[in-house]
Protein backbone atom coordinates (compact mmCIF):
# COMPACT_ATOMS: atom_id res chain seq x y z
CA UNK A 1 0.00 0.00 0.00
CA UNK A 2 0.81 3.31 -0.97
CA UNK A 3 -1.46 5.22 -2.38
CA UNK A 4 -4.32 5.25 -2.15
CA UNK A 5 -3.79 5.13 1.65
CA UNK A 6 -6.46 4.17 4.25
CA UNK A 7 -8.75 7.02 5.80
CA UNK A 8 -7.67 7.85 9.35
CA UNK A 9 -11.55 8.45 9.82
CA UNK A 10 -11.52 4.60 9.31
CA UNK A 11 -9.79 4.30 12.79
CA UNK A 12 -12.36 5.54 14.67
CA UNK A 13 -15.31 2.98 13.59
CA UNK A 14 -13.41 0.72 16.53
CA UNK A 15 -14.58 2.19 19.55
CA UNK A 16 -11.70 0.93 21.52
CA UNK A 17 -9.42 2.21 19.22
CA UNK A 18 -7.11 4.97 19.94
CA UNK A 19 -4.61 5.51 17.35
CA UNK A 20 -4.34 5.65 13.63
CA UNK A 21 -1.26 3.67 12.21
CA UNK A 22 -0.25 4.50 8.62
CA UNK A 23 2.35 1.95 7.63
CA UNK A 24 3.41 2.02 3.96
CA UNK A 25 6.71 2.08 1.33
CA UNK A 26 7.52 4.74 0.29
CA UNK A 27 7.65 4.87 -3.21
CA UNK A 28 8.98 8.26 -4.01
CA UNK A 29 10.78 11.65 -2.04
CA UNK A 30 8.20 13.18 -2.12
CA UNK A 31 5.47 10.56 -0.82
CA UNK A 32 2.64 12.79 1.20
CA UNK A 33 0.10 11.18 3.69
CA UNK A 34 -2.67 12.93 5.28
CA UNK A 35 -5.26 12.86 8.35
CA UNK A 36 -8.52 13.90 8.76
CA UNK A 37 -8.72 13.48 12.21
CA UNK A 38 -7.19 15.47 14.93
CA UNK A 39 -4.27 14.06 16.93
CA UNK A 40 -2.84 14.60 20.85
CA UNK A 41 0.39 12.79 19.75
CA UNK A 42 2.28 11.06 16.87
CA UNK A 43 5.19 8.62 17.48
CA UNK A 44 7.58 6.94 14.84
CA UNK A 45 5.98 3.18 14.30
CA UNK A 46 8.74 0.55 15.21
CA UNK A 47 9.07 -0.90 11.84
CA UNK A 48 10.10 2.65 10.42
CA UNK A 49 12.59 2.95 8.25
CA UNK A 50 12.58 6.79 8.11
CA UNK A 51 13.70 8.18 11.09
CA UNK A 52 11.97 11.98 10.96
CA UNK A 53 8.63 12.68 9.97
CA UNK A 54 7.21 16.04 9.15
CA UNK A 55 3.73 16.87 10.63
CA UNK A 56 2.11 19.83 9.22
CA UNK A 57 -0.82 21.06 10.75
CA UNK A 58 -3.92 23.91 10.98
CA UNK A 59 -2.42 26.30 13.35
CA UNK A 60 -4.52 29.05 14.15
CA UNK A 61 -1.47 30.89 16.58
CA UNK A 62 0.49 31.28 13.36
CA UNK A 63 -0.37 34.98 13.14
CA UNK A 64 2.87 36.88 12.08
CA UNK A 65 5.92 37.00 9.77
CA UNK A 66 8.72 39.29 9.13
CA UNK A 67 8.96 40.92 5.88
CA UNK A 68 11.69 42.27 3.76
CA UNK A 69 11.88 45.35 5.53
CA UNK A 70 11.87 43.47 8.76
CA UNK A 71 8.47 44.79 9.86
CA UNK A 72 5.52 42.25 11.09
CA UNK A 73 3.15 41.35 8.82
CA UNK A 74 -0.24 39.86 9.24
CA UNK A 75 0.01 36.18 8.19
CA UNK A 76 -3.11 33.60 6.48
CA UNK A 77 -1.28 30.73 5.98
CA UNK A 78 -2.05 28.91 9.30
CA UNK A 79 0.12 26.37 8.91
CA UNK A 80 2.61 24.89 11.29
CA UNK A 81 4.85 22.17 10.54
CA UNK A 82 7.33 20.11 13.50
CA UNK A 83 9.36 17.28 13.26
CA UNK A 84 8.82 13.83 15.19
CA UNK A 85 11.92 12.01 15.28
CA UNK A 86 13.11 8.72 16.89
CA UNK A 87 14.77 10.25 19.64
CA UNK A 88 11.09 12.38 20.53
CA UNK A 89 7.58 11.55 20.05
CA UNK A 90 5.58 14.69 19.37
CA UNK A 91 3.06 15.28 22.19
CA UNK A 92 0.55 18.41 21.97
CA UNK A 93 -2.71 19.37 20.23
CA UNK A 94 -3.07 18.85 16.24
CA UNK A 95 -5.94 20.41 14.91
CA UNK A 96 -7.31 18.70 11.66
CA UNK A 97 -9.70 21.11 10.51
CA UNK A 98 -12.12 19.89 7.75
CA UNK A 99 -14.94 22.73 8.44
CA UNK A 100 -12.24 25.27 6.85
CA UNK A 101 -9.86 25.76 4.78
CA UNK A 102 -5.87 26.59 4.63
CA UNK A 103 -6.91 30.39 4.38
CA UNK A 104 -3.54 30.74 1.96
CA UNK A 105 -4.67 27.81 -0.37
CA UNK A 106 -8.86 28.37 -0.40
CA UNK A 107 -10.38 24.91 -1.44
CA UNK A 108 -7.69 22.74 0.58
CA UNK A 109 -9.12 21.42 3.64
CA UNK A 110 -7.40 22.16 7.48
CA UNK A 111 -6.07 18.28 6.80
CA UNK A 112 -3.23 16.76 9.07
CA UNK A 113 0.27 16.08 6.20
CA UNK A 114 2.46 13.68 7.19
CA UNK A 115 5.67 13.22 5.10
CA UNK A 116 8.85 11.63 4.80
CA UNK A 117 11.55 14.65 6.42
CA UNK A 118 14.54 12.35 5.00
CA UNK A 119 16.20 12.42 1.85
CA UNK A 120 14.85 9.23 -0.36
CA UNK A 121 16.52 8.97 -3.68
CA UNK A 122 14.83 5.66 -5.04
CA UNK A 123 16.99 5.43 -8.56
CA UNK A 124 20.01 5.68 -6.52
CA UNK A 125 23.27 4.25 -8.90
CA UNK A 126 26.66 3.86 -8.10
CA UNK A 127 28.98 6.73 -8.85
CA UNK A 128 31.20 4.13 -10.72
CA UNK A 129 29.22 1.40 -11.82
CA UNK A 130 26.12 3.51 -12.73
CA UNK A 131 23.32 2.02 -14.63
CA UNK A 132 25.78 -1.00 -15.86
CA UNK A 133 25.34 -2.30 -12.02
CA UNK A 134 22.74 -5.03 -10.70
CA UNK A 135 20.71 -2.86 -8.34
CA UNK A 136 18.39 -5.13 -5.16
CA UNK A 137 16.37 -2.14 -3.61
CA UNK A 138 15.10 -2.68 -0.21
CA UNK A 139 11.74 -0.30 -0.41
CA UNK A 140 12.12 2.29 2.47
CA UNK A 141 8.73 1.80 5.36
CA UNK A 142 7.33 4.51 6.37
CA UNK A 143 5.28 3.95 10.08
CA UNK A 144 3.58 6.35 11.91
CA UNK A 145 1.33 5.84 14.58
CA UNK A 146 -1.23 9.23 15.36
CA UNK A 147 -3.13 8.94 18.97
CA UNK A 148 -6.56 10.72 19.30
CA UNK A 149 -6.66 10.98 23.08
CA UNK A 150 -3.41 11.75 25.53
CA UNK A 151 -1.18 9.36 26.47
CA UNK A 152 0.22 8.27 29.86
CA UNK A 153 4.09 8.01 28.34
CA UNK A 154 5.53 7.98 24.74
CA UNK A 155 8.32 7.22 23.06
CA UNK A 156 9.18 7.01 19.44
CA UNK A 157 11.06 3.17 19.39
CA UNK A 158 11.83 1.77 16.19
CA UNK A 159 12.68 -1.92 16.52
CA UNK A 160 16.07 -2.86 15.52
CA UNK A 161 16.03 -4.25 11.56
CA UNK A 162 17.28 -7.50 10.44
CA UNK A 163 17.92 -8.97 7.06
CA UNK A 164 18.95 -12.56 6.02
CA UNK A 165 19.69 -13.12 2.66
CA UNK A 166 20.36 -16.47 1.76
CA UNK A 167 20.31 -16.33 -1.88
CA UNK A 168 21.30 -13.30 -4.07
CA UNK A 169 20.34 -12.57 -7.25
CA UNK A 170 24.05 -11.99 -8.74
CA UNK A 171 24.49 -10.81 -12.31
CA UNK A 172 25.53 -13.94 -14.50
CA UNK A 173 26.96 -11.31 -17.23
CA UNK A 174 29.54 -10.29 -14.86
CA UNK A 175 28.62 -6.86 -13.30
CA UNK A 176 28.64 -6.17 -9.42
CA UNK A 177 25.26 -6.31 -7.39
CA UNK A 178 24.34 -4.17 -4.91
CA UNK A 179 21.79 -4.30 -2.14
CA UNK A 180 20.64 -1.20 -0.75
CA UNK A 181 19.63 -0.94 2.55
CA UNK A 182 17.63 1.90 4.15
CA UNK A 183 19.63 3.48 7.33
CA UNK A 184 18.12 6.91 8.43
CA UNK A 185 19.38 7.25 12.11
CA UNK A 186 20.70 3.84 12.33
CA UNK A 187 23.76 4.12 15.34
CA UNK A 188 24.97 0.53 14.61
CA UNK A 189 25.04 -2.36 12.21
CA UNK A 190 26.93 -5.84 12.25
CA UNK A 191 26.99 -7.65 8.86
CA UNK A 192 28.52 -11.19 8.25
CA UNK A 193 29.16 -12.40 4.94
CA UNK A 194 29.76 -16.15 4.12
CA UNK A 195 31.52 -17.14 0.57
CA UNK A 196 30.16 -21.07 -1.05
CA UNK A 197 30.46 -19.56 -4.22
CA UNK A 198 33.36 -22.21 -5.17
CA UNK A 199 35.53 -19.22 -5.78
CA UNK A 200 36.96 -15.68 -4.23
CA UNK A 201 34.53 -12.68 -4.21
CA UNK A 202 34.50 -9.37 -3.32
CA UNK A 203 32.81 -7.40 -0.94
CA UNK A 204 32.16 -3.83 0.04
CA UNK A 205 30.03 -1.75 2.61
CA UNK A 206 29.26 1.71 1.34
CA UNK A 207 27.47 4.63 3.63
CA UNK A 208 25.52 6.89 1.18
CA UNK A 209 23.97 10.40 1.59
CA UNK A 210 21.33 10.82 -1.09
CA UNK A 211 20.89 13.76 -2.86
CA UNK A 212 17.43 15.06 -4.46
CA UNK A 213 19.87 16.04 -7.45
CA UNK A 214 19.86 12.56 -9.47
CA UNK A 215 23.29 12.26 -10.49
CA UNK A 216 26.09 9.55 -9.14
CA UNK A 217 29.48 11.43 -8.46
CA UNK A 218 30.61 14.36 -6.73
CA UNK A 219 27.88 16.91 -7.74
CA UNK A 220 25.10 14.02 -6.79
CA UNK A 221 24.91 11.53 -3.62
CA UNK A 222 27.61 11.53 -1.09
CA UNK A 223 29.27 7.40 -1.04
CA UNK A 224 31.72 6.83 0.88
CA UNK A 225 33.87 2.92 1.36
CA UNK A 226 32.91 1.59 4.97
CA UNK A 227 34.39 -1.72 4.54
CA UNK A 228 35.98 -4.04 2.32
CA UNK A 229 37.36 -7.15 1.88
CA UNK A 230 39.26 -8.09 -1.35
CA UNK A 231 38.62 -11.65 -2.66
CA UNK A 232 37.01 -13.42 0.39
CA UNK A 233 38.15 -17.26 -0.25
CA UNK A 234 35.67 -19.88 -0.85
CA UNK A 235 34.16 -20.98 2.66
CA UNK A 236 35.82 -17.88 4.51
CA UNK A 237 33.62 -15.14 6.26
CA UNK A 238 33.81 -12.02 6.95
CA UNK A 239 31.94 -9.22 9.39
CA UNK A 240 31.86 -5.71 9.65
CA UNK A 241 30.17 -3.81 12.63
CA UNK A 242 29.00 -0.08 12.02
CA UNK A 243 29.52 2.45 13.96
CA UNK A 244 27.96 5.68 13.52
CA UNK A 245 29.98 8.00 16.00
CA UNK A 246 32.95 7.07 14.26
CA UNK A 247 31.81 6.04 10.27
CA UNK A 248 29.47 8.94 10.46
CA UNK A 249 25.38 9.04 9.79
CA UNK A 250 24.07 7.89 6.06
CA UNK A 251 20.56 7.66 4.51
CA UNK A 252 21.50 4.42 3.48
CA UNK A 253 23.99 1.37 3.53
CA UNK A 254 24.83 -0.41 0.58
CA UNK A 255 26.41 -3.76 -0.01
CA UNK A 256 28.70 -4.11 -3.39
CA UNK A 257 29.09 -7.79 -4.36
CA UNK A 258 31.22 -8.89 -7.24
CA UNK A 259 29.75 -11.35 -10.03
CA UNK A 260 29.82 -15.03 -10.15
CA UNK A 261 28.39 -17.42 -13.01
CA UNK A 262 26.48 -19.72 -10.91
CA UNK A 263 24.04 -19.99 -8.72
CA UNK A 264 25.80 -20.93 -5.59
CA UNK A 265 24.64 -19.41 -2.31
CA UNK A 266 26.78 -16.48 -0.42
CA UNK A 267 24.85 -15.74 2.48
CA UNK A 268 24.04 -12.63 3.84
CA UNK A 269 23.12 -10.95 7.20
CA UNK A 270 22.49 -7.78 8.42
CA UNK A 271 21.05 -6.05 11.72
CA UNK A 272 20.55 -2.23 11.89
CA UNK A 273 19.56 -0.98 14.98
CA UNK A 274 18.61 2.64 16.79
CA UNK A 275 21.41 1.51 20.17
CA UNK A 276 24.81 2.79 19.78
CA UNK A 277 27.35 0.23 19.90
CA UNK B 1 18.74 27.26 -18.60
CA UNK B 2 17.46 23.91 -19.15
CA UNK B 3 13.81 22.09 -19.87
CA UNK B 4 12.56 19.39 -18.14
CA UNK B 5 11.50 16.11 -20.50
CA UNK B 6 9.63 14.33 -17.56
CA UNK B 7 8.66 15.10 -13.90
CA UNK B 8 11.63 12.37 -13.00
CA UNK B 9 14.32 14.72 -14.27
CA UNK B 10 11.92 18.05 -13.15
CA UNK B 11 12.20 16.55 -9.16
CA UNK B 12 16.40 16.01 -9.72
CA UNK B 13 16.90 19.45 -11.60
CA UNK B 14 14.85 21.80 -9.03
CA UNK B 15 18.02 22.58 -7.29
CA UNK B 16 19.64 23.47 -9.92
CA UNK B 17 17.37 25.45 -11.77
CA UNK B 18 16.26 27.15 -8.34
CA UNK B 19 20.27 28.21 -7.94
CA UNK B 20 20.22 29.77 -11.18
CA UNK B 21 17.18 31.71 -10.83
CA UNK B 22 18.00 33.08 -7.45
CA UNK B 23 21.65 33.90 -8.38
CA UNK B 24 22.38 33.89 -11.90
CA UNK B 25 18.88 36.01 -13.59
CA UNK B 26 18.49 37.63 -9.85
CA UNK B 27 14.58 36.29 -9.79
CA UNK B 28 12.90 35.93 -6.42
CA UNK B 29 12.00 32.79 -5.25
CA UNK B 30 9.37 33.92 -3.17
CA UNK B 31 7.90 35.36 -6.91
CA UNK B 32 8.90 31.87 -8.72
CA UNK B 33 7.28 29.75 -6.54
CA UNK B 34 3.96 32.21 -5.95
CA UNK B 35 3.82 31.73 -9.52
CA UNK B 36 4.09 27.75 -9.47
CA UNK B 37 1.16 27.53 -7.21
CA UNK B 38 -0.82 29.57 -8.82
CA UNK B 39 -0.36 27.19 -11.90
CA UNK B 40 -0.45 24.02 -10.28
CA UNK B 41 -3.45 24.57 -8.13
CA UNK B 42 -5.92 23.79 -10.68
CA UNK B 43 -4.52 20.98 -11.88
CA UNK B 44 -4.64 19.23 -8.85
CA UNK B 45 -8.37 19.69 -7.23
CA UNK B 46 -8.89 18.71 -3.71
CA UNK B 47 -11.91 17.59 -4.58
CA UNK B 48 -10.85 14.41 -6.07
CA UNK B 49 -8.50 12.20 -3.75
CA UNK B 50 -6.45 11.21 -5.68
CA UNK B 51 -5.14 14.55 -6.35
CA UNK B 52 -3.97 15.18 -2.90
CA UNK B 53 -0.76 13.40 -2.74
CA UNK B 54 0.32 16.23 -5.25
CA UNK B 55 -1.75 18.88 -4.12
CA UNK B 56 -1.32 18.89 -0.78
CA UNK B 57 2.52 20.24 -1.35
CA UNK B 58 0.78 23.48 -2.27
CA UNK B 59 -0.08 23.89 1.20
CA UNK B 60 2.96 24.10 3.21
CA UNK B 61 4.64 25.67 0.00
CA UNK B 62 2.42 28.38 -0.07
CA UNK B 63 2.85 29.10 3.88
CA UNK B 64 6.64 29.20 3.18
CA UNK B 65 6.24 31.10 0.05
CA UNK B 66 4.19 33.92 2.05
CA UNK B 67 6.72 33.77 4.86
CA UNK B 68 9.86 33.45 3.15
CA UNK B 69 11.75 36.83 2.03
CA UNK B 70 11.60 37.89 -1.33
CA UNK B 71 15.25 39.87 -1.31
CA UNK B 72 17.33 38.26 1.60
CA UNK B 73 16.23 34.86 0.87
CA UNK B 74 17.27 32.46 3.84
CA UNK B 75 19.63 29.73 3.18
CA UNK B 76 17.10 27.41 5.21
CA UNK B 77 14.00 28.79 3.07
CA UNK B 78 15.62 28.24 0.17
CA UNK B 79 16.42 24.61 0.68
CA UNK B 80 12.79 24.32 1.81
CA UNK B 81 11.71 25.51 -1.47
CA UNK B 82 13.47 23.06 -3.46
CA UNK B 83 12.52 20.19 -1.25
CA UNK B 84 8.83 21.00 -1.44
CA UNK B 85 9.07 21.93 -5.44
CA UNK B 86 11.25 18.48 -6.18
CA UNK B 87 9.02 16.31 -3.90
CA UNK B 88 6.00 17.49 -5.79
CA UNK B 89 7.56 16.75 -8.62
CA UNK B 90 8.51 13.32 -7.41
CA UNK B 91 5.06 12.58 -5.73
CA UNK B 92 3.14 13.58 -9.15
CA UNK B 93 5.19 11.04 -11.41
CA UNK B 94 4.52 8.49 -8.79
CA UNK B 95 0.81 8.90 -9.17
CA UNK B 96 1.14 9.32 -12.65
CA UNK B 97 2.59 6.03 -13.42
CA UNK B 98 -0.10 4.32 -11.38
CA UNK B 99 -2.59 6.13 -13.24
CA UNK B 100 -4.24 7.95 -10.15
CA UNK B 101 -4.07 11.26 -12.01
CA UNK B 102 -3.97 11.42 -15.24
CA UNK B 103 -1.77 11.80 -18.20
CA UNK B 104 -3.17 15.10 -19.23
CA UNK B 105 -2.21 16.44 -15.70
CA UNK B 106 1.33 14.90 -15.17
CA UNK B 107 1.84 17.12 -18.58
CA UNK B 108 0.45 20.27 -17.34
CA UNK B 109 2.21 19.73 -14.02
CA UNK B 110 4.91 19.58 -16.24
CA UNK B 111 4.43 22.41 -18.18
CA UNK B 112 3.68 24.12 -15.15
CA UNK B 113 7.36 23.80 -14.05
CA UNK B 114 8.93 24.56 -16.98
CA UNK B 115 7.62 27.62 -17.09
CA UNK B 116 8.38 28.77 -13.45
CA UNK B 117 11.58 26.91 -13.19
CA UNK B 118 12.85 25.22 -16.59
CA UNK B 119 12.97 28.75 -18.61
Amino acid sequence: MTFPQPPSQDALLNPLSNEFRLRTQLLSNGDLFESEVSAAAFVIGPDSDVSSIQVSYYDPLARYYTNDAGLPVAETSRMSSQIVSVERALVGSFAARMDTDYPQMPGRKGRILLSNANTYLPGWLDAVDGEAARYLRIPPVFDVIQYFQQRPSLTSQRADKTYDFQYTLTDPAGTPTFIVIPAWGRKSGFFTFLNRTGSAQDVRVDGVTYSTSNSPGVVGSRQEVLFTAAALANNATTSYQYDQSADGAFDAIVIRISAWDLNEAFPISVLLSDDPL
Amino acid sequence: MTMAANLTSAAALTYDQMRIKALITGSSIKTQLTSFIAAVNPIVPDSIPNNRPVGNWLIPMAALAQTMRGLDMSLSDFNLAVDYVSKLCSVANVQRNAGLITVAQGTALLAAWNTAFGT
